[in-house]
């Protein structure tokens, strides 16, 4: 096959290309990050394999066009955005969810694969098909050059974003009393509940935060991807990948599967672009077969 | 009345009733061999989900590699859409053994991504292979074949031969259920572990289970290329194979009739509710959503056991 043009520059603009292709690696892969979390936290721990994940990425980005056209500020619409999706999230899971936690994880695959309906039809009643765009305030526009490489400002914000959340998630669970009573649930949750942890609250507060997650990553999406209803789907596929590569519940996992797949994406998009949505899936493929728990998971079995 | 006198009125009343529906005007005729095509490929995937207890993500790779064999072959080879039936049956389930072959390995979430992540790797082929599958534009042209001297553009010859392979399919997959094959494969949906201290290769069993029901997806696929005349990398997105799955649990899983049902009121929903509003899919997922919380056998399973006190007949 013929090769990316950029391999036919000079060295100067090749470098410069990776380094382009390196930084939105990274970006994309921070998007990434912020679905699979939640994604692989929810299934750690409550066994619930969350298929509208997507669509609470897309609501918080909705929620953050809402904010953001009404108080005109980026950052209230960051900082309120996730509120909505955090509400409608809860309420799924105690009236919808819990009735199925007996009856076997396929029953509610298929539960929140009926919900990705409803709310890709309320985002396009509400919002219309069209794109939409969130808006970025000065001070994230614009590009800044470092060491001869110029940079979007927005990418490195996201860059940063993402790594103080991975920080602050890490945190929680690894340093605070809830993140060890989490830790105990995806270990075992029939022991965490004989040593008094509350599991169905336990599990309310990892949905709530997943889909929290979820939400902010979407608002924090909007302004280099994009808001339209297909938005969920478009990045719950990857982010399913991310999970199956990273393991279901390991946040480890789906961190390093995150930047991974954010890479191989983005440069498989820039090098062979006709083989690059063929690389995720075989990628996806290899794993499952060679190691069905994932890099990082547990083995279940 | 007797159970075989009962089947046997079954079976006059169905056919007699696929005879009239081209009297009733070409729409009509043209949805109903719409839902008889989508019934074939949803009752295929029952055999997986209802009855080995499988929960593929992927079935449309096997519907659309048929309906891709049956216009390619048309259009590249000029082979006539009867030829291109078959070899898109057998395609099918070549495919399906492969695919099949690595996604038994393993099972419940890992089976459902993986049959997915196959399906999807052949629509990325789909996509990128523009030359013979004519990517997202899809290939249009394809002639379709003669019955008896008259074409199958004839929408009421098209209802005909869809709905004699919709009477064959379900025929085939009633007998199998009830031969010992078919007993095999309820035991591993049942209880695997047994299965498998019983001394069944249970392994091979659900290969053969997935190959058969990517067969008869195939046969699907191959009625509805002939029936479009008409094929694009659509056919093979997963969403394709999400509908099958709500046709399936609408239905009824485990019951062979309940899904063709199911296809039955997803597209009904689908073209009376879309002529009314462009949101029908936020109907279907309520509809689907309550279906799952409250009735979880489905509606012909519901209806069965209503009428049959919970016997299964």
């Amino acid at each position: 096959m013929r090769p990316g043009a950029a391999l036919h520059a000079n060295g100067e603009a090749r470098m410069e290309f990776i380094a382009t292709q390196l930084v939105n690696g990274v970006a994309y892969g921070v998007l990434l990050f912020l679905m699979s979390a939640g994604l692989s936290l929810i299934f750690g721990l409550m066994n619930v394999v969350n298929i509208a994940h997507g669509s609470f990425f897309m609501l918080g980005a909705f929620a953050a066009l809402s904010i953001e056209r009404w108080t005109g500020s980026f950052w209230l619409a960051l900082l309120l955005s996730w509120i909505p999706a955090v509400a409608i999230g809860i309420v799924m899971e105690r009236v919808f969810i819990r009735k199925l936690y007996g009856r076997g994880h396929l029953d509610q695959v298929l539960l929140t694969f009926g919900f990705t309906f409803v709310f890709v039809d309320l985002v396009r009643w509400i919002f219309g098909a069209d794109i939409r765009e969130l808006a970025l305030p000065d001070s994230l526009t614009g590009v800044i050059e470092m060491g001869g490489i110029i940079v979007p400002r927005y990418r490195l914000f996201l860059i940063a974003f993402g790594g103080v959340v991975a920080l602050l998630l890490w945190l929680f669970l690894e340093r605070s009393r809830v993140g060890a009573m989490v830790r105990a649930g995806v270990d075992d949750a029939f022991t965490a509940t004989g040593i008094g942890i509350n599991v169905p609250v336990l599990f309310a507060a990892v949905f709530a935060l997943g889909v929290g997650l979820a939400a902010v990553g979407g608002t924090v999406a909007g302004p280099i991807l994009g808001l339209y209803p297909g938005m969920d789907i478009e990045i719950l596929i990857p982010a399913f990948i991310v999970v199956v590569i990273g393991g279901m519940g390991s946040l480890r996992g789906a961190f390093v599967a995150s930047l991974f797949v954010g890479l191989v994406d983005t440069f498989g998009k820039a090098y062979f672009p006709d083989f690059a949505l063929f690389m995720i899936y075989l990628l996806m493929v290899v794993v499952l077969l060679t190691r069905p728990q994932g890099l990082f998971g547990v083995n279940r079995a | 009345m007797s159970a075989g006198a009962r089947r046997a009125a079954g079976w006059v009343l169905l056919i007699a009733a696929l005879a009239l529906v081209p009297l009733s005007g070409t729409y009509v005729t043209g949805l109903a061999a719409e839902v008889l095509v989508f019934a074939i490929f949803a009752m295929s995937l029952d055999l997986l989900i209802g009855y080995t207890g499988l929960l593929s993500f992927g079935h449309a790779a096997f519907f659309g590699v048929s309906a891709y064999t049956v216009v390619i072959l048309g259009l590249q080879f000029g082979l006539s859409g009867w030829i291109g039936v078959a070899a898109g049956i057998l395609v099918s389930a070549v495919v399906a053994a492969a695919i099949g072959f690595f996604s038994i390995r393993v099972s419940g979430i890992p089976f459902l991504m993986l049959t997915m992540a196959f399906a999807q790797l052949l629509m990325a082929i789909s996509i990128k292979w523009r030359s013979v599958t004519g990517g997202t534009d899809g290939l249009s042209g394809f002639q379709r074949p003669t019955l008896f001297g008259y074409s199958l553009d004839n929408r009421a010859l098209q209802f005909y031969v869809v709905a004699t392979g919709f009477l064959l399919v379900l025929w085939f997959l009633r007998r199998l259920i009830a031969s010992p094959l078919g007993s095999i494969f309820i035991g591993i949906r049942e209880n695997e572990q047994r299965m498998r201290a019983a001394g069944y290769p249970v392994q091979r069993f659900k290969l053969v289970s997935f190959t058969l029901a990517g067969a008869l997806a195939g046969v699907g696929g191959g009625l509805y290329a002939l029936q479009n005349a008409f094929v694009s990398s659509d056919i093979l997105h997963w969403s394709l194979s999400g509908d099958a799955i709500i046709m399936v649990i609408l239905g009824g899983t485990g019951t062979i009739v309940g899904p063709a049902i199911g296809a039955g009121m997803f597209l009904l929903l689908k073209n009376v509710v879309s002529s009314h509003t462009e949101y029908w899919l936020l109907w279907v997922g309520i509809i689907f959503i309550l279906c799952v919380m409250f009735l979880p056998q489905g509606v012909w399973g519901w209806l069965r056991a209503r009428r049959f006190g919970g016997r299964t007949p």
